[in-house]
């Protein structure tokens, strides 16, 4: 399961530019999949994870709340959350988002079985249901904050001779405020670059790691990719593709560099637009391109560097 | 966090070498408030706020953003297109339609002309269809945000390309065979006299694979022709684009009928309405293309011709006055 599937029918783009650290959205059964799952473990919770965080950009974990369950009184979301009903009717209010709560609820929704509700950071929420009502299951969204841009321009700074140079500790009053003046000016000059929020971004993704080990069912790596075989990107993010001066095309992903000719970028193109889908759509909607052969072949590849994994039918849950 | 886009203009795309194979790239934004766009190019704009004291606010975000504003803005119909082929009187077109009250004339957009300048083949249906499709949303939705910036509601919108983007026409046809367009154009002596003194043209000559993945002449190289060859080549290519895009919604407007009343015809055209004369002919009292209105407007035709070598002639008469002539004998002016 991914974003778009725990959204539905909400379009991806929609949620992230409206509601996105806004407001509160109640998903009506998008989860019932991924709950009726549970009773078997939590692999589909670590898949949905990953999922999420390929999806969103960012890492994305379960979250298991210090406040104790229920949430009789307000309790502020530290991190923005997708929580999912796993069972009975819960009644959710969120006493506003400011740094106090608001008397009276903001907004409220009943979260049903197989519901997911999303919940943006900072919100002070309430939950009441009946006594036995197990806790839901909280996703946490581990959205970058300013703190984290902040390090990431000290690491980035760090390579300008004025910023490694010593504090002038002794020297005299003006060369103590010329100092201080040069490197206000460095610092100013770096959020002057209208790319700076982008580059952080690139970086973050460059260097994610999958936060899970891949899930149980991927086939083994001498197995050929056959036509019913699922794709699943494996990667932790989605991959930032370039090229490079010697014509290849390359991405980063795990601090690691990836690269392939540049006539397997209409595969990995599509693969990357369409997945998870199963290996006979990817021949299918390629076959203007590649014979079923050389799709193949690439699928192969792409498995044992683990950019893909190939999913056997009877193994998915 | 509702954005709607008032005060800000997509200015620019950070496209890779080959963005029909990479099409990941970033958007420039530029705050421009309530600024119109009155300077004869939209980069003059754009230069004016950003030397500003405080300078305009300036960011770059994912296609995605632009993408969605593009979803969340009421669909735009431009009011009319002009395409030209560098040289010719559009930039005096498209400063005339300044005058219709309310009306957003977008100029020049180096945006735009990221976006549609022909790329290489990327050698493959699906990443072919791809850049189609995505250029197709991008610049959908690069004109409704030119046309909200203002007020956050739409407003009329004439946009007049780069002389280049006549490559694209009949692309914009295609998608958009409903906006009146005009084709400006010019005698071919007289507009390679004015390119020949330097400017992007030549500039180009000099980047043979860029001419080539720009004009698509398979067996020539930009730099073993010479500049008058090079030039009447590319007017050839161009009036060729435009002959090949034209549809019954387009007008071929000559600079030799650029007059008051000619101004008024294509704003007539465009369903804009234009104030008395005295408001028009200010129009034709400074060059077009000074943003500053401190050269004064002059006829150069003769002198133009004047200028042109034996070369020039040779060369023109040879590549570029056929395609003119045939281009001529469909002109249907406004």
């Amino acid at each position: 399961m991914n974003l778009a599937e725990l959204l539905h029918p909400v379009p991806t783009s929609q949620f992230l530019h409206e509601f996105f650290g806004v407001q509160p959205i109640l998903l009506r059964g998008t989860a019932t999949k991924i709950v009726a799952s549970l009773a078997d473990g939590d692999a589909a919770i670590a898949s949905l994870c990953l999922n999420l965080a390929y999806d969103l950009d960012v890492p994305v974990s379960p979250h298991v709340p210090t406040t104790p369950w229920p949430w009789r009184e307000p309790v502020r979301c530290r991190k923005d959350l997708f929580v999912l009903g796993c069972a009975g009717d819960v009644q959710w209010r969120v006493h506003g988002s400011d740094s106090k709560t608001s008397d009276s609820p903001t907004w409220e929704a009943t979260l049903s079985v197989g519901d997911a509700l999303y919940l943006p950071r900072g919100s002070w929420c309430s939950a009441e249901s009946a006594d036995a009502t197990p806790a839901p299951r909280l996703l946490e969204i581990h959205n970058p904050t300013g703190t984290e841009l902040l390090h990431w321009l000290v690491e980035e700074l760090a390579a300008q001779e004025l910023v490694t140079a010593d504090v002038p500790r002794f020297g005299d009053p003006a060369a103590k405020a010329d100092y201080l003046i040069d490197l206000r000016r460095k610092v100013a000059e770096a959020f002057r670059v209208a790319s700076l929020l982008e580059r952080f971004a690139v970086w973050q993704n460059q260097r994610a790691l999958l936060a899970t080990s891949s899930p149980e069912a991927i086939v083994d790596l001498d197995t050929l990719p056959t036509p019913a075989h699922r794709i699943e990107i494996a990667l932790p993010r989605k991959p930032r593709i370039y090229r490079r001066l010697d014509g290849k095309i390359a991405f980063k992903s795990q601090a690691r560099e990836y690269s392939f000719l540049a006539s397997a970028m209409p595969v990995l193109r599509y693969l990357l637009d369409h997945a998870p889908l199963t290996v006979a759509e990817a021949i299918r909607g390629l076959s203007a391109d590649f014979d079923s052969d050389e799709i193949l072949a690439f699928l192969s590849t792409l498995q044992r560097n683990g950019v893909i994994r190939l999913i056997a039918a009877e193994q998915e849950s | 966090m509702a954005f709607s886009g008032k005060g800000w203009l997509p200015v620019d795309f950070s496209f890779q070498a080959m963005p029909s194979l990479l099409a990941e790239a970033t958007v420039r934004w530029l705050h421009v408030g309530d600024r119109a766009l009155s300077e004869p190019f939209m980069e003059h704009t754009i230069d004016s706020v950003r030397k500003a004291n405080p300078a305009a606010r300036l960011i770059d975000t994912s296609l995605d953003t632009l993408l969605w504003l593009g979803e969340k803005l009421e669909r735009v119909q431009p009011s009319g297109f002009i395409f030209h082929v560098s040289h010719c009187g559009s930039t005096l077109v498209a400063n005339a339609m300044r005058h219709a009250p309310g009306t957003i004339v977008v100029s020049e957009s180096r945006a735009i002309t990221r976006l549609m300048r022909p790329y290489f083949d990327p050698g493959s249906v699906y990443l072919r269809q791809r850049w189609h499709d995505l250029r197709r949303k991008l610049i959908e939705a690069l004109f409704r945000a030119f046309s909200h910036y203002l007020s956050g509601t739409p407003a009329p919108l004439i946009v007049k390309f780069t002389s280049v983007d006549i490559l694209a026409l009949s692309l914009i046809r295609a998608w958009w065979p409903q906006v009146p367009c005009v084709v400006v154009v010019r005698n071919p002596v007289e507009v390679m006299v004015a390119n020949l003194a330097g400017g992007w043209w030549m500039e180009l000559k000099g980047k043979p694979a860029l001419a080539r993945e720009i004009l698509g002449w398979p067996t020539l190289s930009s730099v073993d022709l010479g500049d008058e060859e090079f030039c009447a080549r590319m007017y050839a290519t161009f009036i060729d684009a435009a002959r090949a895009g034209l549809d019954s919604n387009c007008r071929v407007v000559d600079y030799d009928s650029l007059d008051a009343a000619g101004l008024r015809r294509v704003a007539h055209y465009f369903g804009l309405p234009l104030p008395d004369d005295s408001a028009l002919t200010q129009t034709f009292a400074w060059y077009s293309k000074d943003a500053d209105r401190q050269i004064a407007f002059a006829d150069d035709r003769q002198r133009k011709r004047a200028m042109a070598s034996m070369a020039v002639v040779d060369a023109a008469e040879r590549w570029a006055q056929p395609a003119y002539n045939a281009l001529r004998s469909s002109l249907h002016e406004p």
